[in-house]
């Protein structure tokens, strides 16, 4: 048997066949081109990620600070815009904005013990003439409503 | 015949391949490519996927030869290499199912100088399936031991050997004197 099947003949392959084998070649040797694609993904996912961290840090600092400046605004009564809403006059006020107002005024003789005395005075004062008109409104009950929403 | 176990490879010429020189490639491709093209032509039965199985051996074979450290032993290795992919051959799916839906047990290669015992050992070969064959080839034409043929198959060494027993028995009932019960088997197959 090994004998015959040793003298079976020797077949050729097809001409086109080293045509093929050096394409396969020919691919192999152009390992950066075939390593571009992942770099390029890669360095797109980064950028994209970085730019979302950036766009979204932004975006929470701001939040924060304007969290901060509305707080204040309650709290302490110190920004520049709650001191320009104080001496708005009474009858432009809405009935929210006088409560706000009240709190605000509350607030800030309570709290802030820098006051000088002329500024103090002058909150006391504007807190004298807010205090009736805060209650003139709550016995609105669509102003009561306001209030409760406000707080 | 030339098996592709007697080729000679000169180092000079592996030293070569290791510097992936284009020439030398082509050089090797023109020494051993009808070795291993006969090689998986024998055992898979089919030109397509003789063809694949031999691209794919010098395309592993120019890869990895940097990796050969014995230039001497550069034929046993890529003897070695085209017995694996004609064996992972074997047990793909598609090669199963284009076995399975085969209508002649092998494709039909013109061989020039061939007497009618070739083509009757041809045809007798041809109609064994092809776990038999890839142990018939490289037993008896390669050279391979049994435990060299269990190694590679990830078989028994027994197996290997009863394979061959059974093999040479239904070989030689299919004497030269008796072509019909060649044909018969080619038209038929044998069974394992």
């Amino acid at each position: 048997m090994e004998d015959r099947l040793a003298e079976l003949p020797q077949i050729e392959p097809s001409p086109e066949l080293w045509g093929r084998i050096q394409g396969q070649l020919r691919k192999d040797e152009l390992p950066a081109r075939r390593s571009l694609t992942p770099w390029l993904i890669a360095a797109s996912v980064l950028a994209f990620g970085f730019s979302a961290l950036f766009y979204l840090n932004v975006d929470v600092n701001q939040a924060t600070e304007s969290n901060f400046a509305e707080s204040s605004e309650v709290v302490d009564g110190i920004s520049p815009q709650l001191i320009e809403s104080m001496t708005e006059p009474l009858p432009t006020l809405t009935e929210a904005a006088l409560i706000h107002r009240l709190v605000s005024l509350e607030s800030q003789l309570l709290y802030d013990t820098e006051l000088s005395q002329e500024h103090r005075a002058t909150l006391e004062r504007r807190l004298e003439q807010t205090r009736p008109a805060v209650e003139f409104v709550l016995t609105n009950a669509n102003a009561q409503s306001q209030a409760r929403a406000w707080y | 015949m030339a098996r592709l176990r007697d080729l000679i490879v000169a180092p000079t010429l592996v030293a070569a391949l290791q510097r992936n020189d284009p020439a030398a490639q082509e050089q090797l491709y023109r020494m051993t490519s009808k070795a291993v093209y006969t090689l998986a032509y024998r055992i898979l039965g089919s030109v397509e996927a003789a063809e694949d199985a031999t691209q794919e051996t010098f395309i592993d074979a120019f890869r990895k030869v940097k990796t050969l450290q014995k230039p001497e032993s550069f034929v046993p290795w890529l003897l070695r290499i085209a017995a694996n992919h004609c064996n992972q051959m074997l047990r793909s799916p598609w090669y199963k199912r284009r076995v399975e839906t085969q209508t002649s047990t092998s494709d039909q290669v013109e061989c020039s100088g061939v007497t009618e015992d070739t083509i009757v050992a041809e045809k007798v070969l041809a109609a064994f399936p092809p776990e038999v064959r890839i142990v018939l080839w490289l037993y008896c034409v390669e050279g391979y031991t049994h435990q060299e043929i269990a190694r590679l198959l990830s078989k028994s060494t027994s197996y290997s050997k009863s394979v061959i027993h059974r093999a040479r028995e239904q070989f030689d009932k299919l004497t030269p004197s008796n072509p019909m019960d060649a044909a018969f088997v080619a038209q038929n197959g044998v069974s394992k």
